[in-house]
């Protein structure tokens, strides 16, 4: 009856193990053992977002991953920034020379009236100036740095001295708005992705690339076209169903955090951590969270206003990759994790049940 | 004993070690059990500011219980004295801020302006005192999280603390650690000025607590912090407890040796050690005030620090734990902080210095 017991005990702890820990990995040169830390826009919680400078400083900080969403300009060229239009996060409105170029488009729904970037050429958006567009953030760069190009941005991932490799994360970022102009020039904002990658020799399946989009269309197209592990994002959880059918062509999701760990957002308490992680592993496919910020007003009141403290949560759970705008904090954080080393993280205790009941039966056994 | 029996209860004990170690693998801790009953040597203390408050209501059981819980080798506590001379804690002489006071009709007719003197000036203050409440009365209002960026989750929850009870929650045997106590002595002149009337001071009542609750020692965990010199002066004559003074400006050398003479050390606002440019919140450089502290054969804690990215730096990437990498390295002897969890953490992986 020991034996049988053990065998079932056995079993359980196998069965448990595989359905909490991360997946394996092997994109070339990219941890596989950890999840990834993914410098979302850059370390953008301490310079303008979709600069050299904030990719640059995001690898320095430790990040294995840094992410850029694509815009395409008037002369097909495609630029790293958050939004087809420019205000936001540029000084546009104060180029006199450009003020003739405002205009109204359609853009995922909203009407939009703004400069964008299909109106200028790159030589044109090379002499604009990024600006820091949340203002609880440092302004003290705004108006030094130039909008960031994809051919620069691949440049800052490529140009690492150490040995390291970092990733690159490029999005299609509304590609039904980009290519109903486009359609005139007989092209898409994929297919002008998919030649820049190619021309940077990003192809195969292992290749340091992940590439995303909301647009599942987007992704469906280019999964025709490319090995490049596709990347679904949505903000909200899917059914098994919807992940079998996603899981045909891409290699994993990114979702918002809250779809993992609920947090009610009038008291800031965490609710419940969902079975979304369990279920996209189940579907082989790699789970990625967004956005971690520092700033008190994103955390839940469980973490005592620490961030590490919500990255030991997500990353307990199981998640493979974090898109983080403070990619110096998380990789602290994972150097500490790594100093753990002999502490007994939450999903290992299964397995330290096993060894310690085998250990127990082994010492029954023998007594009689 | 037969063979058998001896085995299973060795085993019994091995598996146990085994499954201790093996789950929280935290082998400094558990030496800790056995040392001496003093505060930690090697590393800066952790000084829970008002207990664990940056997570429930300053000065409430449940904050200083939470401060050790999550790794606080000291509990702070501001002292107030009641109508009937009994000690609570609570960081002003008046009661509207940090309490549901407002809302009691009973004590509506409480209302009364004070002048109280402090290190930087008189404030007029109109409100409700804790020297026109007794203990009792004080304990029928309720605590309220005062900073609106905290969690509200907890108002009206919380008693105010004694004194009595918060040296209890220091002394509690299941903390399992010596933790240490750090009453302040806070605008002294304004509680004497109302106990002449009972030929006491709050020094006084304060050093008949201590001494009751055994804290007597020049090792004893306990110190006793004022931004009153003069305080101080009183208690040193009386005390061999360890004496802390509070400073937000910068003391010459001369001062500092002054001080030194019944002084512990020093209590210093964080930009007195590293400077921050208030209008850009930018770093602008380091003092030597720690050097020059330790020169005098002074002690400095530090205050406040916080989580919230508002009192970081921009060169901390809104990051705690960054903030405390630039402090460690210059000295630092205690840090008041209101997040004792993310310090505990921060030393735990830290190399100690």
């Amino acid at each position: 009856m020991a034996k049988s017991a053990v065998f079932i005990l056995l079993a359980t702890c196998v069965a448990s193990l595989s359905a909490l820990s991360p997946l394996s990995r092997s994109l070339d040169g990219l941890p596989a053992d950890r999840p990834l830390n993914i410098a979302h826009r850059g370390s953008s919680g301490m310079l303008p977002e979709h600069t050299v400078e904030a990719y640059q400083l995001a690898v320095q900080q430790g990040a294995d991953v840094i992410e850029c969403d694509l815009a395409v300009t008037k002369d097909l060229l495609l630029v790293c920034t958050h939004d087809s239009w420019l205000n936001d996060t540029t000084d546009v409105a104060s180029h006199l020379e450009f003020r003739d170029r405002v205009q109204t488009y359609r853009v995922d729904g909203r009407r939009i009236t703004d400069y964008f970037t299909i109106d200028f050429t790159l030589d044109e958006l090379k002499t604009l100036r990024k600006k820091q567009d949340r203002s609880y953030r440092d302004q003290t760069y705004n108006g030094e740095f130039p909008m960031a190009s994809f051919d620069e941005y691949v440049a800052v991932a490529k140009n690492v001295t150490n040995g390291r490799t970092i990733g690159i994360y490029p999005e299609t970022k509304n590609p039904d708005f980009f290519n109903s102009i486009l359609a005139a020039h007989n092209t898409t904002m994929e297919e002008i992705l998919l030649e820049s990658l190619q021309r940077h020799g990003y192809t195969e399946a292992t290749s340091p690339c992940f590439v995303q989009s909301f647009d599942e269309d987007s992704l469906r197209f280019m999964s025709g076209r490319t090995e490049l592990p596709l990347i679904y994002l949505t903000p909200v959880g899917l059914t098994n169903t919807k992940l079998a059918e996603i899981s045909t062509f891409c290699s994993g999701l990114g979702t918002s955090k809250d779809t993992i760990v609920q947090v009610n957002p009038n008291t800031m308490k965490i609710i419940q951590t969902s079975d979304f992680i369990d279920r996209a592993h189940s579907y082989q496919l790699e789970v990625h969270a967004y956005t971690f910020r520092n700033e008190d007003q994103f955390l839940a009141r469980d973490y005592g206003s620490d961030p590490y403290r919500e990255y030991e949560m997500f990353v307990e759970i199981g998640v493979d990759g974090l898109f983080t705008d403070f990619p110096w904090s998380l990789s602290r954080h994972m150097e500490y994790r790594a100093l753990r080393g002999s502490a007994i993280s939450s999903h290992r205790l299964p397995y330290l049940a096993l060894m310690t009941a085998l250990t127990f039966a082994f010492s029954f056994n023998a007594r009689y | 004993m037969a063979q058998s029996e001896v085995d299973s209860s060795f085993i019994g004990r091995q598996l146990s070690a085994f499954f201790y170690f093996a789950c929280f693998g935290r082998t400094s801790q558990i030496s800790m059990v056995w040392q001496d009953q003093r505060l930690p040597e090697n590393r800066p203390i952790i000084i829970g500011h008002r207990g664990s408050s940056g997570m429930l209501p300053g000065h409430t059981v449940a904050a200083y219980q939470l401060a050790i819980d999550q790794g606080a080798d000291v509990i702070e506590c501001d002292l107030a004295v009641t109508k009937d001379l009994l000690l609570v804690c609570t960081h002003e002489p008046w009661l509207n801020l940090t309490t549901d006071v407002a809302a009691r009709p009973e004590f509506q007719d409480r209302l009364r302006t004070y002048a109280v003197p402090d290190w930087d000036g008189t404030r007029i203050v109109r409100d409700f005192f804790t020297v026109d409440f007794t203990l009792d009365e004080l304990k029928t209002l309720r605590k309220v999280q005062r900073f609106s960026y905290r969690d509200q989750a907890y108002n009206g929850e919380f008693p105010i603390a004694t004194f009595d009870e918060y040296v209890a929650v220091a002394k509690n045997v299941t903390n399992g650690r010596t933790i240490g106590i750090y009453p302040e002595l806070k605008v002294p002149k304004f509680f004497n000025s109302i106990l002449a009337a009972h030929n006491t001071t709050m020094e006084e009542i304060l050093l008949e607590s201590l001494q009751r609750h055994g804290y007597t020692e020049a090792t004893s965990p306990c110190f006793v912090q004022s931004f009153d010199e003069d305080s101080l002066r009183f208690m040193s004559g009386r005390t061999e407890l360890p004496l802390m003074i509070i400073t937000k400006l910068n003391y010459s050398d001369g001062k500092m040796a002054e001080l030194s003479k019944f002084c512990h050390g020093l209590i210093v606002l964080k930009n007195l050690i590293v400077e921050v440019d208030h209008k850009t919140n930018d770093v602008i450089g380091t003092t030597n005030l720690i050097k020059r502290a330790h020169l005098n054969n002074l002690k400095v804690h530090s205050f406040t620090f916080q989580n919230e990215f508002q009192f970081l730096a921009w060169q901390y990437g809104a990051d705690p734990y960054r903030e405390y990498d630039k402090f460690v390295p210059l000295g630092v002897d205690g840090f008041f902080t209101d997040y004792p969890w993310t310090l505990s953490n921060y030393f735990k992986r830290e190399p100690s210095l």
